[in-house]
C-alpha cells in the first residue's frame, strides 16, 4: 500500500499560529485507520514535495503576498485540479481567495481557488465555538485577524459559529468545497477537533471507517467549549 | 556617588510617573512599574536617555532567555561596581525607565530589552555591548519574524562603533541581522529549534546543517567561528567557558544548558567592557535565582525547578534539558487567553515517552491531550504539590506556561 503524502506548504511565509501541528494531527487520524503516511514541510518552491494533502496556515496579512507567490510557483491550482486536497487556515484561506487585502489595505489577487473575497475588518482575537452539523461536532479554536470574509453565492461555509468572532460580525466560518477545506480557526484546529482531520482525510481517501476520538482530546475541547459558552456574549479578548 | 541627573522636565515626568505607579499599586494593578514608566515617558520622551546617560550599559535582547542572561550579565558586571538592572523582566521602554529611575547611582547597567523595542533602547542607552541571543517566531503579538529581523538590521547599520554586538553564531538569522555591526563577538549559544531558521534570510535558500554548523548553499554565508563556547567541565554539572584568553570552569545554579551558555554570553559581554573574566566568572557561577526563576522548591523530598515556556523553541529546550539530565518533568499549564497552549503542540513531547507525566493547572486537560498525541501517558493532579509527589524523590523540572509559572512561583514559596 502506498503511503498518503501530507505536505505543509511554506509555513515561514506567514506569522506563526501553531498550524504546523495540523500535519501530525492528520497523521494520528490516518494511523487510527491503519493508513500509513509521510509528511514533508516545504519551504521553497524549488523543493516542492508532491502530496495528496497540502496544509496551509499562519496568520496576519504581512506574509500572504509571499505565500500567494510561492503557491503560484508550485502551481497549486493544477495540483488541486489533479485531485489534491487542501486544508487552508486563516492566511492560507486568504491566499486561496479571489482577493485578499494587504497590510496597506490594498486589494490583491489571490489564487482564486475559493469563491471568497477577503476585505479589511476590525481586529479580533477570540475563542470560537462552532455548531455541530453533518459529520462535524461542535468544534473549538481561536481566531486572530483583522479581515472580513465574503463568500460568493452558492459557496458553502464549513460551519456555523455559536460563540466568538469568526469572520467578524458574521455567524459562520470557513469554506467547504470539494477539494478544499478552509477555516479561520487556529488551535491547532485539527489537533483540537479530530473530526475535522477526518473530513480532510476522507476527501483524499474515501470510505474511511470511523475511529474513536481520544478521550484526552475530547476532554480538552469540551472544557474550552464550556468556557466559551459560559462567557458573556459580547466579551472580546485582546490577546 | 553622584546621582544620574535629569533635566527639570524629565524630573517632573518621573515624579508624575512615580505617583501614577503608587496609585496603580494601591489599586492592585500589578507592580506599578509599567504604568509609572509609561506616564513618565509620555511626559518626557527624553527621560530614558537622560536616566541612561553616563552609565556603561549592556543590552540583552532575543526571543528566549533574556531575563536569565541579563541576570548573569548583571552578576558579571558587579565585579566592576554596582549595577542597575530591570530584574523583574519589565523589558519595554517604560519598564526600563522605571528600573533606571529606581537606581540613579549605579554607573553600570544590565538591561533586558524586548526585541521589538531594540531601536528605542539602543538610541536611549548607547550601549557598550549588545547581546543578541536568538530569533524565534513569536505567537502572542502577531509580529512577523521577518519584520523583527529587518528592524534589527536597521539597528545594526546605525550602531555606534564603540558598541560590541555579542551574538549567537549558531543562529543564522541573528548573524544576518547584525552583519553590518561594526564590532562583533561570537558566542556558540546553541539553537534549540531550527524550524524557524530553515531559510537563509539573505537569499531564500535552505540552510544546510552539520551539527551546530550552518551553511547557505545559495549565497555562501556560513557560521562564524565562535570567540566563546561552552564545553563540559569537571563534576557532574560542571561546565567550562572557553574564550581567546583561556577557559573558566565552575557550575551554575541555572539548570540545563541555559546556565553555562548564559554565562558565556555574560562573560563575553562584560569582556567587551574590559571587566576581567576571572572575577566575573566567580560571580556568574554564584547566581542561583533569577527573579524567582530557578529557585528550587522542596516538596516532600522533591527538588522542583520551574521553567517558563512561551514558544516551541522554549518547550523543545526544556524537554531536551530534562532528557539530558535524566530528570522527571511535571507539566503545569494555566488558562491564559485563546492561545494559551497553542505553542505546546509543535514541541517534541514524544521524547518524554517511557513514563507517566504528571500534569496540573487549569489547562491540565490540554497538557494531557498534547501528551496523548505524542504517545505519552499523563496523570492529572489537583495541585502542583501532588503532581510533584507523583515523581520519584530528587530533582524535578516543572515545565510551565506563563500564568502557571507566576502562580507556582508564589504558591510553592509558602509552606502548605
Ligand atoms: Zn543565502
Amino acid at each position: 500500500m502506498t503511503a498518503l503524502r501530507i505536505a505543509t506548504l511554506f509555513p515561514l511565509a506567514t506569522v506563526a499560529a501553531g498550524d504546523e501541528a495540523n500535519a501530525a494531527a492528520l497523521v494520528r487520524r490516518a494511523a487510527a485507520r491503519g493508513l500509513t503516511t509521510t509528511t514533508a514541510t516545504v519551504h521553497r518552491p524549488g523543493a516542492m514535495a508532491p502530496a495528496e494533502v497540502y496544509l496551509l496556515g499562519g496568520t496576519g496579512r504581512s506574509g500572504t503576498g509571499a505565500l500567494v507567490a510561492a503557491l503560484w510557483a508550485v502551481d497549486l491550482p493544477a495540483r488541486v485540479a489533479a485531485g489534491a486536497v487542501v486544508l487552508a487556515v486563516d492566511a492560507g484561506l486568504d491566499a486561496l481567495a479571489r482577493s485578499w487585502v494587504d497590510p496597506a489595505g490594498r486589494e490583491q489577487a489571490g489564487l482564486g481557488l475559493l469563491g471568497v473575497q477577503v476585505g479589511p475588518g476590525p481586529r479580533i482575537t477570540d475563542t470560537v465555538a462552532t455548531r455541530a452539523a453533518g459529520e462535524l461536532p461542535a468544534m473549538v479554536g481561536w481566531v486572530a485577524h483583522d479581515v472580513t470574509t465574503r463568500r460568493d453565492p452558492g459557496v458553502l461555509a464549513l460551519c456555523q459559529v455559536e460563540r466568538g468572532q469568526a469572520h467578524g460580525p458574521l455567524e459562520d466560518d470557513g469554506v467547504l468545497a470539494e477539494r478544499i477545506i478552509a477555516t479561520r480557526l487556529h488551535g491547532p484546529v485539527l489537533a483540537l477537533n479530530p473530526e475535522l482531520a477526518d473530513l480532510v482525510l476522507a476527501r483524499a481517501v474515501p470510505g474511511l471507517p470511523p475511529a474513536p476520538v481520544p478521550p484526552e482530546a475530547a476532554r480538552a475541547r469540551a472544557q474550552r467549549l464550556d468556557e466559551v459558552r459560559a462567557a458573556p456574549q459580547s466579551r472580546r479578548r485582546r490577546r | 556617588m553622584d546621582r544620574v541627573r535629569v533635566r527639570p522636565r524629565a524630573a517632573a515626568a518621573l515624579a508624575a510617573g512615580r505617583a501614577a505607579g503608587r496609585l496603580s499599586q494601591a489599586l492592585g494593578r500589578g507592580s506599578g512599574s509599567i504604568i509609572g514608566g509609561r506616564i513618565a515617558l509620555r511626559a518626557a520622551p527624553s527621560a530614558l536617555a537622560e536616566l541612561a546617560a553616563g552609565r556603561r550599559t549592556v543590552l540583552v535582547t532575543g526571543t528566549n532567555g533574556k531575563s536569565t542572561t541579563t541576570a548573569l550579565v548583571a552578576a558579571a558586571l558587579e565585579a566592576a561596581g554596582p549595577v542597575a538592572c530591570n530584574r523583574t523582566g519589565a523589558n519595554m521602554p517604560d519598564g526600563i525607565l522605571t528600573a533606571l529611575a529606581a537606581d540613579r547611582t549605579s554607573r553600570l547597567a544590565a538591561i533586558e530589552v524586548d526585541e521589538v523595542y531594540l531601536r528605542e533602547a539602543v538610541a536611549a542607552t548607547a550601549p557598550e555591548a549588545l547581546v543578541v541571543l536568538n530569533a524565534y517566531r513569536e505567537y502572542t503579538r502577531g509580529i512577523s519574524l521577518a519584520a523583527t529581523l529587518e528592524h534589527w538590521r536597521a539597528v545594526a547599520e546605525r550602531l555606534d562603533e564603540r558598541c560590541t554586538v555579542v551574538l549567537n553564531v549558531d543562529d543564522p538569522l541573528v548573524c544576518w541581522a547584525f552583519e553590518a555591526a561594526p564590532r562583533r563577538v561570537g558566542v556558540a549559544g546553541g539553537l534549540s529549534w531550527r524550524d524557524d531558521a530553515a531559510l537563509c534570510p539573505a537569499c531564500g535558500e535552505a540552510h544546510a546543517w552539520d551539527g551546530t554548523a550552518w551553511h547557505c548553499p545559495g549565497c555562501g554565508r556560513t557560521r562564524p567561528a565562535p570567540d566563546w563556547w561552552v564545553a563540559p567541565g569537571a563534576g557532574s554539572d560542571g561546565w567550562a567557558v572557553h574564550h581567546p584568553g583561556g577557559a573558566l570552569s565552575g557550575s551554575v545554579g541555572v539548570p540545563g544548558r541555559t546556565g553555562p551558555v548564559g554565562a558565556a554570553f555574560a562573560l563575553a559581554a562584560v569582556g567587551a567592557l574590559g571587566v576581567p573574566a576571572q572575577g566575573a566568572g566567580t560571580r556568574v557561577g554564584a547566581v542561583q535565582d533569577v527573579d524567582g526563576r530557578y529557585r528550587p522548591f522542596e516538596v516532600g523530598g522533591r527538588i522542583a525547578r520551574l521553567l517558563m515556556l512561551k514558544n516551541p523553541a522554549g518547550w523543545a529546550e526544556a524537554i531536551a534539558a530534562a532528557r539530558e539530565a535524566n530528570v522527571p518533568v511535571v507539566l503545569a499549564v494555566d488558562r491564559f487567553g485563546p492561545k494559551d497552549t497553542t505553542t505546546m503542540w509543535e514541541a517534541p513531547f514524544s521524547q518524554l515517552a517511557g513514563g507517566t507525566v504528571p500534569v496540573t493547572g487549569a489547562r491540565a486537560a490540554d497538557a494531557g491531550a498534547v501528551l496523548e498525541a505524542a504517545g505519552v501517558p499523563s496523570a492529572e493532579h489537583a495541585d502542583a504539590r501532588a503532581a510533584l509527589r507523583a515523581c520519584p524523590p530528587g530533582e524535578v523540572l516543572v515545565l510551565c506556561n506563563y500564568p502557571a509559572f507566576r502562580r507556582l512561583s508564589r504558591t510553592l514559596a509558602v509552606a502548605p
